[in-house]
């Protein structure tokens, strides 16, 4: 024992071991704050509504329906923004300098421009020469906003890639095209999604500035609930608690995108957590395509009568949902999801696996439902659409 | 016994702005011949070799392989990469692929190769290497030279006819700069056309037909390994060689 513990410091001589082990801690008292975090806001808000149901659950159902919106604002600016930013950062990355100065000359502006004050001016002082609805403005700011800084970081995600693999790759006999598809956009993606879902994560948070340009956003709904019950605090702790615990999920998610890219933690078993994350990531994904789904649909129901919109709505989104799970998992393996926390269900020298094992896999995985947003869409107690809804529920000045 | 050579290099010339990085080369690459080519630090060894597989546009004169001359169609360029090889002095193989990935991308992307014909070469072209048990490891979990083997072994996944190395073993650890050569060294012994600029003595006495000494853009001297290195011509392959031979 004695020689033992003598020989112990002289194996570091440099104490490295011991910088090694002040990281952990750090990341592990990070890791115990989120849980302790979630936990508390979980328990205060489910112990809220069941203790004392008067206001809090009834805060709960009255909110429920602005984070809806919150979320479709959302989903909706980040699609937008990130066809922007991709092509801002195109732009800022472009040989040909007009193109360059313009995209330069965008970033520029929008940054120095606070958010708020771009919504009020495109909804207010635009309104001199367009008049635009409070959604398209609120959805027209943030994307105009986000898309420049969603430029920049697709611009620095791009430009980390060494020249050298654009060289090997091309040396090979690849053409540019090829060369971006099979070796720069890889690489460059895994650079690019972490700050992209800080950005998503952002963007939630600063989706309760439209709330300035009457859009019902989960903060406005808390606004008019406390207005008419004037029960400021108990509302706007609930908001507060609601907007950190998606905030709380999503960050946690981006935490294992980031980690999930690193090679080294490939060896690390899967967790629960990992999972779980993966299906976010996924869920987010099929809300963007339930976005296009919901646009595809609502002008068919123009043209057949009496058509049970939502009901369409979560068939569909179904069927896409499973589609899109069993056609990443039979070609690479792995949906999306999985890929951006770097999940992989097998190697990538074992055989695919035909459409039958696939099936059969399924039961390893929770199926990603459609998107978020449209099931609390279609989550509703009274059975009503969420427009109806919308109406019903909004407050006078009285 | 003489046929056309396989690399027709013509009064080559290559400006970066003013820098006369290739001032009128010419020089002939006969096919399994193994040149080296030597030279200080910007004296254009580089620039020539990228400009074979045009990774570098020349400024004027012509290159010509396998009795074809290139110019500035992509479809064209495209095709002569697929037969001339490049190993980088950085390896630059690609890190979110496995060694395997890493083969079969030319082959199955290029070639439109089935994945299973792919894989079998990777095997066969990583054995060959001499490291058959890292072929599902990502580049990161290898050495500088088992790195460089596998980017050797990636270019040869598409059956070139040239292979050029760009200073193959400047970026590895001493110990490590053998298993490479030794690769190179039975490259040479199977017939390959090789263009390698490197300093390795050993290398180019064991296997190069000739060896070229660059300066400022030019060649300055062309000969056997033999000869230069025990009584080079010029006076700056003499300062040279007394620079790096201590």
């Amino acid at each position: 024992m004695k020689a033992e513990s003598h020989h112990k410091p002289a194996a570091h001589p440099h104490g490295w071991q011991q910088d090694d082990s002040a990281i952990i801690p750090r990341e592990r008292s990070l890791m115990i704050a989120w849980w302790i975090a979630i936990v508390a806001a979980v328990i205060f808000i489910i112990g809220a509504a069941v203790l004392k149901p008067v206001p809090y659950s009834e805060i709960i159902v009255f909110i429920g329906d602005g984070l809806v919106t919150t979320f479709q604002i959302t989903i909706v600016s980040m699609t937008f923004a990130l066809i922007l930013g991709l092509i801002a950062g195109l732009g800022r990355t472009a040989t040909n300098s007009f193109f360059n100065i313009l995209a330069s000359l965008y970033v520029e502006v929008i940054r120095g421009i606070p958010l708020l004050a771009q919504l009020f001016w495109i909804y207010y002082a635009m309104s001199r020469f367009i008049r635009l609805g409070p959604q398209v403005s609120a959805v027209l700011g943030l994307t105009i906003c986000y898309g420049a800084y969603i430029g920049e970081t697709f611009r620095g995600g791009i430009q980390s890639i060494p020249k050298g693999q654009m060289e090997a790759a091309r040396a090979l006999g690849l053409t540019r095209g090829q060369a971006m598809r099979h070796v720069i956009i890889p690489q460059a993606v895994r650079v690019i999604l972490p700050p992209v879902g800080n950005e998503f994560i952002a963007m939630l948070k600063d989706s309760s500035l439209v709330s300035v340009l009457a859009i019902s956003d989960m903060l406005r709904r808390g606004r008019e609930y406390a207005s008419r019950t004037f029960a400021y605090f108990e509302t706007y702790t609930l908001v507060a608690l609601v907007y950190l615990l998606v905030t709380l999920i999503f960050s946690r998610v981006v935490y294992y995108i980031e980690h999930g890219m690193s090679r080294e933690d490939k060896d690390k078993p899967v967790t629960l957590m990992h999972r779980l994350a993966g299906v976010v990531v996924d869920l987010v994904v099929l809300d963007f395509i339930g976005l296009i789904v919901y646009a595809l649909i609502q002008p068919l129901a123009l043209v057949v009568a009496e058509m049970p919109v939502y009901t369409v709505l979560l068939i569909v989104m179904l069927v896409v949902g499973l589609i899109y799970l069993l056609f990443f998992w039979t070609r690479i393996g792995r949906t999306p999801g999985m890929m951006a926390v770097g999940l992989r269900l097998y190697t990538v020298q074992a055989e695919h696996p035909s459409l039958a094992q696939a099936l059969k896999r399924l039961w390893f995985l929770i199926l990603p439902l459609p998107g978020l947003s449209l099931l609390w869409m279609l989550w509703s107690p009274t059975g009503e659409a969420l427009h109806d809804r919308f109406a019903r529920t909004r407050v006078g000045r009285d | 016994m003489s046929t056309t050579p396989i690399v027709q290099i013509r009064n080559l010339h290559k400006r970066f702005g003013r820098v006369h990085a290739l001032n009128d080369v010419s020089l002939d690459v006969e096919a399994g011949e193994v040149i080296v080519i030597i030279g200080p630090s910007g004296s254009g060894k580089s620039t020539l070799l990228r400009c074979v597989n045009r990774l570098e546009v020349p400024t004027s004169g012509t290159i010509s392989i396998d009795g074809v001359e290139i110019r500035g169609d992509e479809r064209q360029i495209n095709q002569m990469r697929a037969e001339v090889g490049m190993v980088f002095q950085q390896f630059n193989l690609f890190p979110h692929m496995t060694a395997t990935e890493n083969i079969v991308l030319g082959p199955m992307t290029v070639h439109k190769w089935e994945r299973d014909r792919a894989v079998t070469l990777a095997h066969q072209l990583l054995d060959k290497v001499g490291i058959p048990e890292k072929a599902d490891v990502y580049p990161e979990q290898l050495s500088g030279g088992q790195q460089q083997r596998v980017a050797i072994a990636r270019s040869l996944a598409m059956q070139p006819k040239i292979m050029l190395f760009d200073e193959p073993t400047s970026a590895l650890d001493p110990e490590m700069i053998k298993e490479v050569l030794d690769v190179m060294l039975d490259l040479a012994r199977d017939g390959m056309t090789m263009m390698v600029v490197s300093h390795e003595m050993g290398f180019a006495r064991n296997a190069a037909k000739r060896i070229v000494f660059m300066d400022q853009g030019q060649i300055i001297e062309m000969t056997t390994p033999e000869l230069l290195y025990t009584a080079p011509q010029h006076e700056r392959t003499k300062r040279f060689l007394s620079q790096i031979l201590h």
